[in-house]
């Protein structure tokens, strides 16, 4: 019986060891990053996912965004679990409600900074952005203002 | 024969007056099961009765121990178990691995064009700027 135990806690170890691989895969630390989960592929959304690449000619690691429109969304849930881990915080606030905001937040292990940007009018309409590379706050001004004719 | 038969018959009146040890109840238990052939018609009904006692006896008798073979496959069942695991995860990789790294999905469909995910891009952008207040101006302040 001894035997039996011992075999059944490694191999219930291995199981809990292997969902929990699956749970580290699909998270980067981030609460928005359920939001791009949870409404990425959903109707009335729009979602773009780019990595390693040139936007407005700044070189980006990684690019996320999250449009909605017309569609009920709550992600100030998010925005507020992350904000908590935020280096820096600027928000504007109309009418006692948050509706624009960027988040500096803590460089990943390899010194990459990572910005949370977001704007939402209402909860029915609204843009969250997600940006990691060697940029600059200096930069990322210079991203968001930037207007490029298409 | 006939010394048995006495015997036998006097073990049966003390069985009768309850006065009979265990010992004693199991040899008439084993004669009655055991010599069915031989058993007088007088006696048929004790080895109606001792047959029906000895299936009681049986069927509370404990229940035997899993054997090492039932062990073994025991273990094989969660040797099993983490192996759909595991190829759970693996499959998991495989498919994630197949999403392609830039993509635009506009209603529940997927798009890899470089151009509209670009200008998708730019929209988003374009989307967080269009506040004539200006509010990332604060952006400065992260200098």
């Amino acid at each position: 019986m001894k035997h039996l135990s011992i075999n059944k806690r490694f191999y219930l170890f291995l199981l809990c060891l292997a969902f929990s691989s699956i749970t580290a895969f699909s998270q980067k630390g981030l609460n928005i990053d359920n939001a791009f989960q949870k409404y990425g592929h959903s109707k009335g959304c729009k979602m773009v996912e780019l990595h390693n690449t040139l936007l407005n000619g700044y070189k980006l690691k990684l690019y996320k965004s999250l449009e909605f429109k017309d569609k009920q969304i709550n992600i100030e849930t998010y925005l507020k679990a992350d904000r908590k881990n935020a280096v820096k915080i600027r928000e504007v606030v109309q009418d006692g409600q948050t509706t624009s905001g960027y988040y500096m937040m803590q460089q990943t292990s390899n010194g990459i900074n990572r910005y949370i940007l977001f704007n939402y009018k209402s909860s029915r309409k609204g843009t969250l952005i997600y940006i990691e590379g060697a940029l600059s706050p200096d930069d990322i001004i210079q991203l968001c203002y930037t207007k490029k004719k298409h | 024969m006939k010394n048995k038969e006495k015997k036998i018959e006097k073990l049966l009146n003390l069985y009768m007056e309850g006065r009979t040890s265990n010992e004693q109840e199991n040899f008439l238990a084993e004669y009655f099961c055991n010599n069915a052939s031989k058993i007088p018609p007088k006696w048929q009904v004790y080895r109606a009765m001792f047959a029906y006692i000895s299936a009681e006896k049986k069927s509370h008798l404990p229940k035997p121990t899993l054997s090492r073979h039932l062990h073994a496959r025991h273990t094989l069942r969660y040797v099993a178990a983490a192996s759909a695991a595991l190829i759970l995860i693996l499959s998991g990789m495989y498919f994630r691995n197949q999403t392609p790294k830039n993509y635009a999905v506009i209603d529940c469909n997927i798009y890899t064009d470089k151009n509209i995910i670009q200008h998708e891009a730019m929209n988003a952008l374009n989307n967080i700027d269009l506040d004539t207040d200006n509010p990332f101006s604060a952006l400065e302040t992260l200098k």
